[in-house]
């Protein structure tokens, strides 16, 4: 109900009175609306554009002109302005404006039609920064393998944030998020991204930033748009720090992508490029320790067969040094697992511990096979020298038994055995009745034991008293 | 003997991830070159154990807040750790 003083029923001129220009203007006015009522939609080209806080153009087709008013408060939505020769769709009321006498088509919203300023715009702006060099796979940044920190730019309140947080909870909680909430979409958008971008890459150092995340979610060509200005473009370009971009759905492009260092269809895949999954990490620590251990073992074979004769110290030192090497990595194992239970560092540890084992046992193969060598050697030798020694012994043993008593025997002396074989000393080895054998120089005599007659005088002292001196 | 960088333990501890693994893999083409002696390895090889205690030092990191930029450029805290 706009102005309904003037929306006066036709009033068909009386009398010789004229009317008043407004009364005539009013008259305009109450007929156009009465004829074009409520909100038309019209296509056009727009010509003889004027930004003076409010717009000001000419809509116009090859036979007709209407001159177009649009506020500033529909027009902010408009990104980026228009330009003349831009085809429009535009909505909105005719209007007579009286005070300029004009009819004018006061516009509340205006849309590209068809292939117009948004994409003449990218591919202009595409076409000028590509001949500068600005989308070079050379001078892009490799990604840093484990960023401590990564700055996230995009709305605090994006879901496109939260999907970024997620993937870094799963993946690895070891990486810090800043987040730098700037606009995603409108006038101000544009802006303050570049100026996020170029505070983030300035200083760097002191935030201990590595890499840096641009991100929104999916939204209109319009909503986009910002991430298609030139100033985003130049801040990205100059960025010191790696940033990866993702705006939008997959099937959008933006110069924001083109420019960054890595552009990925999601938040999520975004988040993914930069920060490392650390099962994969720990893995990974894991075959290196493997192949360090390898090394190693392969390096003390090699100085072995070089027959370096201060090897087998070394190699013994290695199985000693690693099994304390060993020892700590133990205790580090505790340490992490006290920090986090979770079953993902239980697992972790059980291949690191897996992995220390085998090392462990490489090197002590190692080790053992040299030592087993050296073992097998000494072994020999020894065994050589024991035999030759027990051969000495042997024949020497042979001809004293052989040798010295048969000249005891010759001179006259012999050796009285019992049944059993023992030697007969004292009269108390034997007993009437028993079985005797005397040894002499060429013989034995077999005797029986008729009686036993101690001496008179028994000496405990000298108990052989009756063969003394015998050798 | 051109430069000799700063193999000390305490230099080691404070190598990023990438660099610490890096280094570890310097430490592996070393020995395996077979250029250095054994004893060398030996003390190689302990330095590449450090190092991958170093690297799990770093996953093994508590969960980090996420921070916010404040307008004067300082990251603040978003919430207390938990």
């Amino acid at each position: 109900m706009a102005a309904p003083k003037r929306v006066v029923a036709p009033s068909p001129q009386t009398g010789n009175v004229p009317w008043t220009v407004s009364h005539l203007a009013g008259e305009i006015d109450g007929a156009l609306r009465r004829g074009i009522s409520g909100p038309v939609r019209v296509v056009g080209e727009v010509s003889g554009f004027r930004d003076r806080t409010h717009w000001y153009f000419d809509l116009k087709d090859a036979d007709a002109v209407v001159n177009c008013v649009m506020f500033a408060s529909a027009a902010r939505r408009v990104q980026p302005p228009i330009r003349d020769g831009e085809q429009v769709i535009v909505k909105g009321r005719v209007e007579f404006y009286s005070k300029g006498g004009k009819v004018s088509f006061i516009l509340d919203s205006l849309e590209r039609a068809g292939e117009g300023a948004l994409d003449r715009a990218f591919r202009e702006l595409s076409a000028a920064l590509k001949s500068q060099g600005y989308f070079e796979i050379e001078r892009k940044k490799a990604l840093p393998r484990f960023p401590k920190r990564i700055a996230v730019i995009t709305s605090r309140s994006a879901a496109a944030l939260q999907d970024v947080i997620n993937t870094r909870d799963r993946r690895c909680p070891a990486v810090g998020l800043v987040l730098v909430d700037v606009p995603v979409q409108g006038p101000d958008a544009a802006p303050s991204i570049a100026k996020a971008i170029e505070l983030v890459s300035k200083h760097r150092d002191r935030l201990g930033i590595e890499a840096a995340i641009l991100t929104r979610g999916g939204g209109s060509k319009e909503d986009l748009w910002c991430f298609n200005e030139r100033a985003v473009a130049e801040a990205i370009f100059r960025c010191e720090i790696p940033l990866v971009a993702a705006i939008g759905h997959e099937t959008d492009t933006t110069i924001a992508e083109l420019v960054a260092d890595e552009r990925c269809a999601t938040p999520t895949q975004a988040a993914m490029r930069l920060i490392p999954d650390k099962v994969e990490l720990a893995r990974q620590l894991d075959s290196t320790l493997r192949r360090l251990g390898s090394a190693l073992t392969r390096s003390a074979q090699t100085a072995e067969r070089n027959g370096s004769v201060l090897s087998h110290r070394l190699v013994a030192g290695i199985l000693a040094r690693t099994r304390r090497s060993q020892r700590s990595i133990t205790d580090l194992e505790l340490r992490l697992e006290r920090l986090k239970p979770q079953a993902v560092h239980a697992r972790m540890i059980a291949r690191l511990e897996a992995a220390s084992h085998r090392l462990h046992r490489a090197v002590e193969a190692a080790a053992d096979i040299d030592i087993a060598r050296i073992a097998a050697g000494l072994e020999q030798s020894v065994r050589a020298a024991i035999r030759d020694r027990l051969a000495t012994l042997d024949s020497t043993d042979k001809h004293l038994t052989a040798v010295a008593p048969i000249r005891v025997l010759e001179r006259g002396f012999s050796i009285t055995l019992d049944s059993t074989g023992k030697l007969v000393r004292k009269i108390g080895d034997v007993k009437t009745g028993d079985r005797l054998q005397t040894r002499v120089a060429d013989g034995a005599i077999e005797s029986t034991v008729g009686g036993l007659a101690p001496n008179r005088k028994p000496s405990k002292a000298r108990p052989d008293a009756t063969q003394p001196g015998l050798f | 003997m051109a430069k000799r960088p700063d193999h000390s333990e305490k230099a080691d501890a404070e190598l990023s991830f990438e660099d610490a693994l890096a280094q570890v893999e310097s430490v592996i083409e070393a020995i395996e070159s077979g250029e250095i002696g054994l004893e060398k390895s030996l003390t190689e090889y302990e330095r590449g154990v450090r190092l991958i205690k170093r690297c799990r030092d770093v996953l093994a990191t508590a969960e980090q807040r996420i921070e916010m930029l404040s307008k004067d450029l300082k990251p603040v805290g978003k919430g207390e750790p938990d």
